[in-house]
This record gives C-alpha cells, sequence and structure tokens, in this order.
C-alpha cells in the first residue's frame, strides 16, 4: 500500500502532505477513494491541486492497456518451449514447457516430482551432459530458501535484477523451479493463521507475474493429500487451485496425468519410469 | 467529482452519447436476445469450470468482423477491454479459438458457393486490433484502472465490452485489512462508467455460495445444486452489483466433462457445454 510522500509527483508539497495527513489521508488509495471536493474542504487545499495530484496519481498507478495484436506479437516472439527431457511427460504438456505459464508437478512422496526437476534442468542442455557438465553447471543457480518469507524475497530480488537487466544470468534465464511451495505454505496454512492465504495468493501472483511479464517458464511443485474416497487431490486447498495455468498429478505407480490445463485437453494418462539417468520413458526401458 | 464536474469534453460526450453497436451474437445460445448496454453480467463457480474459456468464446465473438469480403463472419465487429486479475489469459489460446471459429465460418460458407482463399491470419490480426488487455497486480492497481477508465473509453469509443477477470482475484490480500467502503467505491466506479458509457460488464467470480457437498457428481442425479445463504462478506457486496447471474458447474460424466450453467436464484439448468480445443461448445 504506497504511502503519500513529497516527491511522488510534482504537485505534492510538504504542506499539501502535512494537511491531508491531518484529515485522514495517508496513503494513495485513501486520496483515490476520497472525493476531491471533501478532501478540499476538510483539509483546505485547493481543488484545483487536488484534481491534479489525482491525476497524476492515476496514471501512475493504473495498469496499461495493451493492445490484443501488440500482445499477440509479443507473445509469438517470446515464447519458447523447453523440452521436459521425459517425451512422454512432454506429450502430456504438447512438446513441453512454455514459457509465459506456471506448470504445477503434485504427487506423493517419491513418485518423482523432484526428478522432473532435475531432468528439466539438465535437458535444457542437451543430453550429453557429462561433456559439459561445467558449462551447464554454470547455468543453473539454486537458491536455498526455508520460508515462505525468503522465497518471496527471493523472487522479488531476481525481479528486479531481471528489469533492472544487471545480471546477466536473470536476464537469460528462462527456467525457475521452486521445489516445494508446499514445504513453505502448509506450515502457515490452517488453524487460526490468517495470514497463510495472504502469503499464499502473494507468492502465486509472483510467480505469475514472473512467467507472463519475463517470459519464464515457471514448474513448483505440490505435495498431495487425501481427496474424497481413495483420490487424491493436490495440497493447499481450494485456493491455490486455479493459481497455475497447468497441473500434472503423478502417483507411486508412476502415472502422470493432466488435471488442469489452461490450453490443453485434460485427462491425458501417460507413464514413466525412474532410472539412474532420471524421468524417462517407459518403452525405453522395455 | 462527479458534482462539480457538469462540463465534458467533446470526445467524452460523443463516446458518451455515440450509438453502442449491438450485443446480438456474442452468445445466441446463452443470451437469447440483446443483451441492452447498461448490465453487468456475473459468472461464478470453481476455479477450473471453463469461466475463462467461456471469456474467450465471447471476446472472439465480440472482435471478429460482422463480414469480411463476404463471408459471413457472426462478429460484432465492437472493442474488448480485458481486465486480467488472475494472470490467466493467454492470447495464444484467444487466436485458436478465433481460427477455430473463422475456419469453421469458411467451411460453412465453402459448401454454398466455389472455393475463395481466405488470408485467415489477416482476420486475426484486424480483429485483436479491437481488444484491449490491462492486468493488474494488486487491488489497488485494480482500483485505479477502474478510475481510469473513463479516460479509456472517451479515448476509444468503441469499446462497448468490459471483462473483469477475476474480482475475487485479491480476496485474500485485502482479506487482513478488508473494508467494505473500499469495494463499495470500486463497485460504484464501475457502476457509473457502465451506466454513463452504456456499456456492458462481464465479471467472473471463482467464490461461490454453493454448498460444495449437496451438488450432486453425477448427470444422473437430481441436477439442482443447493445454494446456501452462507456468504462470504466481499460476495455479498458485489452480488448487488450484477444485474444477472450464472453459475458454471463441472460435472464429471464417464469419461466427459460437461459444464452447466445454472441460474442461480431458479437452480434450474440453463445450458450444456464442455470446451474443447476450438473453444466453448454447447451441447443439447
Amino acid at each position: 500500500m504506497p504511502l503519500l510522500r513529497v516527491g511522488l509527483c510534482p504537485a505534492l508539497t510538504k504542506e499539501d502532505l502535512e494537511a491531508l495527513r491531518k484529515g485522514g489521508i495517508r496513503s494513495v488509495e485513501d486520496f483515490v477513494c476520497s472525493d476531491p471536493e471533501t478532501i478540499a474542504q476538510t483539509c483546505n487545499i485547493s481543488y484545483k491541486v487536488l484534481l491534479s495530484i489525482r491525476k497524476l496519481l492515476l496514471a501512475q498507478y493504473s495498469a496499461f492497456p495493451i493492445n490484443g495484436v501488440d500482445l499477440y506479437e509479443d507473445a509469438l516472439s517470446k515464447t519458447s518451449i523447453l523440452p521436459i527431457g521425459c517425451d512422454s511427460l512432454g506429450r502430456l504438456l504438447d512438446g513441453g514447457l512454455y514459457t509465459l505459464e506456471v506448470t504445477e508437478i503434485a504427487g506423493e512422496a517419491a513418485s518423482g516430482k523432484t526428478q522432473v526437476c532435475t531432468k528439466n534442468c539438465c535437458s535444457q542442455y542437451g543430453t550429453r551432459l557429462n561433456e559439459y557438465v561445467k558449462a551447464a553447471f554454470n547455468r543453473i543457480h539454486c537458491c536455498n530458501a526455508f520460508d515462505v518469507y525468503q522465497v518471496i524475497q527471493t523472487l522479488e530480488e531476481i525481479r528486479s535484477s531481471i528489469i533492472a537487466g544487471n545480471n546477466s544470468f536473470y536476464t537469460s534465464m528462462k527456467l525457475l523451479v521452486l521445489d516445494s511451495i508446499a514445504a513453505v505454505i502448509s506450515p502457515i496454512l490452517g488453524g487460526q493463521q490468517t495470514d497463510g492465504h495472504l502469503l499464499m495468493t502473494h507468492l502465486a501472483t509472483l510467480l505469475l507475474v514472473l512467467s507472463v511479464e519475463h517470459a519464464l517458464a515457471v514448474v513448483v511443485t505440490n505435495n498431495v493429500v487425501q481427496g474424497d474416497g481413495n483420490t487424491t487431490k493436490p495440497a493447499l486447498g481450494k485456493y491455490w487451485l486455479d493459481k497455475p495455468h497447468n497441473r500434472i498429478l503423478l502417483n507411486k505407480e508412476h502415472q502422470a496425468t493432466l488435471v488442469k490445463s489452461t490450453r490443453l485437453p485434460l485427462y491425458n494418462k501417460v507413464m514413466y519410469t525412474i532410472t539412474d539417468a532420471g524421468i524417462t520413458d517407459v518403452s525405453k526401458q522395455d | 467529482m462527479s458534482k462539480i464536474r457538469r462540463s465534458e469534453s467533446g470526445a467524452q460526450l460523443i463516446a458518451r452519447l455515440g450509438r453502442k453497436p449491438d450485443l446480438h451474437g456474442i452468445d445466441p445460445v446463452l443470451f437469447t436476445s440483446s443483451i441492452p448496454p447498461g448490465n453487468i453480467i456475473e459468472l461464478f463457480g470453481k476455479g477450473g469450470c471453463g469461466k475463462t474459456e467461456i471469456l474467450l468464446h465471447w471476446i472472439a465473438n465480440c472482435i471478429l468482423p460482422v463480414k469480411w469480403q463476404g463471408i459471413e463472419l457472426g462478429g460484432c465487429n465492437i472493442d474488448v477491454l480485458f481486465i486480467d486479475n488472475d494472470w490467466h489469459f493467454s492470447i495464444l489460446r484467444l487466436v485458436n479459438v478465433i481460427e477455430c471459429c473463422i475456419n469453421h465460418k469458411i467451411r460453412n460458407h465453402l459448401t454454398n458457393e466455389n472455393s475463395v482463399s481466405v488470408d485467415v491470419e489477416s482476420i486475426i490480426k484486424f480483429s485483436l486490433q479491437h481488444l484491449y488487455v490491462e492486468r493488474c497486480h494488486d487491488s489497488l492497481e485494480f482500483l485505479i484502472s477502474l478510475e481510469m477508465l473513463e479516460t479509456l473509453l472517451g479515448n476509444k469509443p468503441n469499446i462497448a465490452v468490459i471483462m473483469v477477470d477475476s474480482i475475487s482475484a485479491f480476496y485474500w490480500m485485502d482479506r487482513n485489512n478488508f473494508n467494505e467502503t473500499k469495494v463499495e467505491h470500486l463497485m460504484g466506479v464501475l457502476q457509473k462508467v457502465v451506466n454513463d458509457y452504456q456499456i456492458v460488464a462481464f465479471l467472473t467470480n471463482s467464490w461461490t455460495n454453493v454448498n460444495h457437498k449437496d451438488v450432486p457428481q453425477m448427470e444422473d442425479a437430481v441436477d439442482t445444486p443447493k445454494f446456501s445463504n452462507k456468504f462470504d462478506p466481499i460476495y455479498r457486496v458485489w452480488q448487488k452489483l450484477a444485474t444477472q447471474s450464472y453459475h458454471m458447474w463441472k460435472e464429471k460424466t464417464g469419461q466427459t466433462h460437461g459444464i452447466r450453467l445454472y441460474h442461480p436464484h431458479t437452480s434450474n439448468a440453463l445450458c450444456k457445454l464442455c470446451i474443447s480445443d476450438s473453444g466453448v461448445e454447447y451441447s443439447k
């Protein structure tokens, strides 16, 4: 919630700011929600000045309308498909992970969630990884964050360095993996805690913004909980459910199902297996 | 502000009073007659039940031209503003829906006449010019974008439809300092713009007042979801605004997943639809 301060816009002087504070108007939101006529009377500021401040604030804080054609051309130039490293899982997602999308991989413990992430990262550099191990590892950054505040801070730092363009790693980054979201969100959900959903929504919005605005493919992993009967459903509750663009559900029988997608037909199932080389197709083993 | 400013610019006057195009054809199945301007239509349902898909279907019908080189495309040729609070809008998916729609219309046309070569890409580009997308990071940005609507509509008088996907997006972010006056202010701004400029607004809401355990999962069961009276405050506030609301419900019948639209007050199933690669398809 941005506060009103001197320098926010040229028309806002120190005297006016003091007068506004006395009238109980502290944030941009308070200012925009109040009628300028009322403010003019209670705070004794000229109506004309208030209107010009309002106009500038509106222009500064509003979303910018983008024309459909620009959006289309932008999407065409920025969309890339990252191979997932396993043909069957790739087929499930129509080729692989798309940039501008958040993909969730949910599954029980030992169903291979982290294996999918590891394979994703490796398969961006071709199959002969051993020869390129050194070069490739320079292209993977690993951040440890053990609570939700650290995760949010790390993501905010990544976002600001992408915007500033001063870090060659982050400006060329294409894939962001968060393993796992349940580990940081589950402890703060439930009971009398009211912050949990707020932080979860905040984190989810941040991931969506990073993927859509900065053309990244984002992968998050999630645990599962017991649903009705013998079924499993993704953890974190119904408010998390509609956040990611795609969701793949893994089970212990090593079957992957696409349960949510904004662009593909649902409930396709594929089998995979986990070997020394990570996640692979079943047919290759036979 | 509105009390004092009785004067307005010529551009605003034209935008406000200019003839608004007919919305007939946006959805001949659901809206059998044209939607009168000034209406606010709400769609609510759980995540993943197809709210955004149905909006894409309506966008396609709005922005497509009425006719292209003598081929009836069945569009409305009006401008749409889409406010994406959920960050789920995919332009590539929309293009796919539009392309399927155009190809379908061309195929119908070809059965009557000889083959004509049509540049589908240029129809798509022409149509997309009629779409504007705004993405909001938080409720402040959403509020201020709504405040700026008046300026935007003054500059772009062809905008006749606003879509907000979704109004419930920032609920948890605002929950701790939930303030009914702010939401009412937001609603007031939207209501005023819709009335003054005689446009139609479509809102989606992922909050439902339906008790999920009461709703049948199978088609064979009694197919009327029971609407409970437990409203969340934010839901109650928004409900005052909508002139029509529809409830979407996803149901599993064997292998196929159908979606039904209900009228929340009468609980009557209005129509059934399914979502395929080419977008929304209604089934009888």
